[in-house]
């Protein structure tokens, strides 16, 4: 059972509002809880919606290549 | 087209983008972690337009959106192996991964006027659909279902989430913004999440 204030915390945290601290303690409960765990997944389809609603700017096409390119020499194949 | 996710009917319109990325997201991160650049490219293509437009509605700035884009990226390559799909939609995360950047990025340069500057612009959700990213992954009818959804809010709920989101205040911030109690906030951000989310779960 989730109460009223992990559902504000939830909330927050999938907005990314939570500050340092709040956010460490919420993760914390979140690795516990199931239902918690459920209920964040649930929420992503509102944050989801939020994010995806503004105005589409697509990146210029030369930032994909410098992207790419940037990895290039990290771990990979 | 309907679909269940975790037990309830979910809307789903026959878009072949987001049926492909419900099935391949878990995969490309996966293959990510492994290192591998082709899927990392992958999941460039099908999140770059999201993740711009957030950096760039947060910033005002495309030169800096470029830079968190880019920033943002990195430590996706760096950090795939720690997206948990049970915690939410990889599209999430990544929209969430490029904000934070962002908002660091302002509040590293100490710009405080920029964050009020970006609280100022107060309903970034535009009332029409108009080329949004919701349109490009998922149609133009499931987009307007969206946006009704987010516009049927009460204004307050919607203030509340979107400055929690866009702006960078923090909640007191908000609250003193808004000349408000920060719990007024805080259970205003709640009540509007939960019934945006009901709304797209009916």
């Amino acid at each position: 059972m989730i109460n009223q204030y992990l559902e504000e915390q939830a909330s927050l945290h999938v907005l990314g509002a939570l500050n340092e601290m709040e956010s460490r303690d919420f993760k914390g409960k979140l690795h516990e809880d199931a239902d918690l765990q459920e209920f964040i997944a649930r929420l992503s389809t509102a944050t989801e919606a939020i994010a995806g609603a503004i105005c589409r700017v697509d990146p210029p096409p030369s930032l994909r290549s410098k992207i790419l390119v940037s990895v290039e020499n990290r771990k990979g194949n | 087209m309907h679909r269940r996710w975790l037990g309830r009917l979910v809307f789903c319109p026959n878009n072949v983008n987001e049926s492909a990325n419900q099935d391949t997201d878990d995969e490309l991160l996966r293959q990510i972690a492994d290192g591998n650049r082709a899927a990392f490219a992958g999941f460039y293509d099908r999140y770059a337009p999201l993740m711009f437009s957030v950096a760039t509605k947060i910033l005002n700035d495309s030169g800096e959106a470029e830079d968190v884009l880019q920033e943002t990226f990195v430590q996706i390559w760096n950090k795939a192996a720690t997206f948990d799909p049970h915690l939410g939609k990889a599209s999430s995360w990544a929209a969430i991964l490029t904000r934070n950047k962002a908002i660091d990025r302002i509040r590293a340069a100490q710009r405080r006027s920029r964050l009020e500057e970006s609280a100022g612009r107060e309903f970034a959700i535009r009332s029409e659909v108009n080329e949004t990213v919701n349109e490009l992954v998922y149609g133009h009818d499931k987009a307007k279902f969206i946006h009704q959804a987010i516009c049927g809010l009460p204004l307050e709920q919607r203030q509340a989430i979107e400055l929690s989101y866009f702006s960078g205040l923090t909640q007191d911030e908000i609250a003193k913004k808004l000349n408000e109690p920060l719990g007024t906030i805080k259970a205003r951000v709640r009540r509007g999440l939960l019934k945006l989310r009901d709304r797209l779960e009916s």
